[in-house]
């Protein structure tokens, strides 16, 4: 006995039925936030849609930038201690480090709240539930907001992403996919100095001579080469 | 009377007079005195002095006497005696001196009735050779030659000079001017030559550019004409290699760029891709670029003695295959120093059917959504089924059910800016099912609840264009 009756499916053309596909936002070198829309080896680096950010990330539905005096998310802004930051947003909100004041805080339900942590050494990233990765005289680790080590990275890991169920980090010459039962991709990439969440599935590796997409999603792990924006040379 | 007879007397005295004898240097007549000092000539040179034999009255002149006596001189390109210079014109005489041997040299210059003592002082001089490199001095014009060398390149030239005189020669001049000419060292004068010594030096042919050079080596009162000309090399056509791998949609692919020999220059230009769609629903595929430079060129560079170029300063340049069928051609810029064009390496991107990236199955209150990411490079899918499969992998109802997007997909293309690549989704609105046929892992659930992931399993997908299907197979409700 068929259970349901299925009727004639509608392409929703209103509500993005054929759309084009979007890989999420990226940093350029200049601070421009872009938009990369395609596919897998076929992106398209769009416009810059926010100038003069210093650190982002993203996932698939919003964008938390950090500019020079100001952390930006969904069309709101909070002022906040000048200089980078380091972000890592997770379901409920961002987990935030200003990296001049080595302050961490808080962005949730429309607030910045700053927290009172601190932890010795120095910081390479921020994860959900206020892991953090930092950089001591004896190696790379990842610790709680109590200091207590919860993992270890190579001793020449240069930038460090902690999502919510993998790190991604990146040593002189490869970026590597640390999934949280530990196994671990690699893909050769050199000189990546930053990397930053473009969305739930892609992670952007930004080195000076080029700039590095790593697919995540389970299965697909992957890494492509950014096209450079046109007409803008490289430094 | 007595006064007229006089000056009839006096009248050939008055024409006679109007003969004068000048020195032209270059453009400049000066009146050739009793004396003319030719100069100083080195041993074995020689040296011609134009003189001018000017009549500056109305009657003319016959030049019967025409001499010049004296070891070393002699007359040349003149006509014989007599020979009539017509009122106001004039005559060139020329003198032509050499003397091999180191002495003070004089002669009788004579025309007609006037006379010029003529004096010459020949210095002894090195014997010139030269070396590796160039070829001369030239028996008559003494032109050393370089030859054709690359533009860019030195060509090095040993002159040697030899003192064969039975006297030590000291020279205080060496010197050696033109563009592109050059002493490859200081050379300290005065120098020294003492009988059957050598002296040798280098000079440097340096061209900097495609062209005929001209200098001047100065030894003292000598001078060589110095010579050469420059060529710009090209390169043999660069070979355009494609990184292994079968051509498609959606690829990240990279080409390189060698040379069959060694570069004989340093040299750089610009690699540049056009793409020809298959397709006349677009014109082009914005994705299609360098990743580099995130544009159809990419700057190239190669060292003398490679073979290897540089493509964005590195070995290889990576560029995306786009999401449409067609032709990547390949060029090199036309700038660079090629023979002959290089012949344009293709890419072709055979039509494919759908590519997918990703897709998605849910299952929510009332509907069920399919969402699948990927790409058409043939522009021409739209055609769709979906056969759907109940929790225990049964299919549900008659089978297949079919759609046609053809017309939202080519709209879709037409506007889309990224080539084929697409995103959609496709909604079944549906009929609650008998919570009775639900899942086991929806028992219990109030009906109101159940997600239609409750009764519908899986979904297969197929996507149809021009090149074929794609399925999907299975896709689970979530």
């Amino acid at each position: 006995m068929n259970p349901l009756l299925i009727l004639i499916p509608t392409v929703l053309l209103a509500q993005s039925g054929v759309t084009t596909p979007s890989i999420g936002f990226i940093l350029d070198r200049t601070g421009g936030i872009r938009p990369v829309s395609g596919l897998a080896g076929n992106f398209l680096v769009q416009r810059s849609v926010l100038n003069g950010v210093l650190s982002f990330s993203c996932s698939s539905s919003t964008c938390v930038a950090k500019t020079e005096n100001a952390l930006a998310a969904s069309g709101a802004s909070f002022p906040a201690p000048s200089g980078p930051a380091l972000i890592s947003l997770d379901a409920a909100g961002a987990a935030v480090y200003f990296r001049q004041t080595g302050q961490f805080a808080r962005l949730e339900n429309g607030a910045l709240k700053m927290l009172d942590v601190n932890v010795p050494g120095e910081v390479l990233a921020v994860g959900a539930g206020l892991r953090i990765a930092v950089r001591r005289e004896n190696g790379v680790w990842i610790v709680g907001s109590s200091g207590s080590i919860l993992d270890s990275l190579p001793p020449d890991t240069q930038a460090v992403l902690l999502g919510s169920d993998s790190i991604v980090y990146a040593t002189a010459n490869e970026l590597a996919l640390r999934r949280s039962g530990g196994i671990e991709q690699r893909f050769p990439a050199s000189g990546i100095r930053d990397v930053y969440a473009v969305s739930d599935e892609w992670v952007e590796g930004c080195a000076r001579f080029a700039t590095f997409a790593l697919r995540t999603a389970a299965g697909r792990e992957a890494l492509y080469v950014l096209p450079e924006p046109a007409g803008r040379p490289r430094r | 009377m007595t006064r007229f007879a006089w000056l009839l007397m006096l009248a050939p005295l008055a024409l006679q007079a109007q003969l004068a004898l000048y020195v032209v240097n270059g453009g400049t007549e000066t009146a050739a005195g009793p004396t003319y000092n030719v100069g100083t000539i080195a041993s074995g040179d020689s040296r011609d002095t134009r003189f001018r034999a000017r009549n500056s009255g109305s009657a003319p002149v016959t030049i019967t006497q025409l001499a010049v006596s004296g070891a070393g001189f002699s007359i040349v390109q003149t006509p014989s005696t007599p020979f009539v210079i017509a009122g106001g014109s004039f005559q060139d005489i020329y003198v032509h001196f050499t003397g091999t041997l180191a002495a003070s040299y004089s002669a009788n210059f004579q025309v007609n009735n006037i006379s010029v003592l003529l004096t010459a002082l020949v210095t002894p001089t090195p014997v010139v050779a030269t070396g590796p490199g160039c070829g001369g001095p030239d028996a008559f014009t003494g032109q050393i030659i370089f030859g054709n060398i690359q533009t860019l390149q030195t060509g090095a030239c040993v002159v040697i000079l030899t003192n064969l005189n039975p006297q030590s020669i000291t020279l205080s001049n060496i010197a050696v001017s033109g563009s592109g000419f050059s002493l490859a060292q200081i050379l300290h004068t005065p120098v020294v030559l003492n009988t059957g010594s050598s002296f040798s030096f280098t000079i440097n042919f340096s061209p900097q550019s495609a062209g005929l050079y001209s200098g001047t080596l100065t030894i003292d009162a000598r001078t060589f004409p110095l010579s050469g000309s420059a060529f710009t090399p090209s390169l043999p056509p660069p070979i355009l290699e494609f990184d292994p791998g079968l051509p498609g949609s959606g690829q990240q692919r990279s080409i390189s760029m060698r040379l069959p020999s060694p570069s004989p220059i340093a040299a750089s230009g610009a690699l540049t891709l056009s793409f020809r769609p298959d397709t006349s629903v677009v014109a082009d595929d914005p994705a299609i670029v360098f990743v580099a430079t995130g544009t159809r060129s990419v700057p190239f560079s190669i060292k003398p003695g490679e073979t290897r170029f540089l493509l964005g300063g590195q070995p290889e340049a990576v560029f995306q295959t786009g999401t449409t069928s067609g032709q990547i051609s390949f060029t090199v810029s036309a700038g660079a120093s090629l023979t002959a064009p290089a012949p344009p390496a293709v890419m072709t991107i055979p039509p494919s059917v759908v590519g997918i990236d990703n897709a998605t199955a849910t299952g929510r209150i009332g509907s069920l959504d399919v969402q699948v990411w990927g790409f058409d490079n043939t522009y021409s899918m739209g055609a769709m089924s979906f056969t759907f499969y109940d929790w225990a992998g049964n299919v549900i109802g008659a089978g297949p059910v079919s759609a046609d997007f053809s017309a939202q997909f080519h709209a879709y293309f037409s506007a889309a800016p990224a080539g084929s690549a697409f995103q959609m989704r496709v909604s079944f609105p549906l009929s609650t099912g008998d919570p009775a046929k639900a899942s086991p892992a929806c028992q219990g659930m109030p009906p109101s609840l159940m997600p239609v992931s409750c009764f519908v399993g899986s979904v297969d997908v197929k996507l149809s264009n021009i090149a074929g299907s794609a399925t999907l197979q299975k896709l689970k409700f979530n």
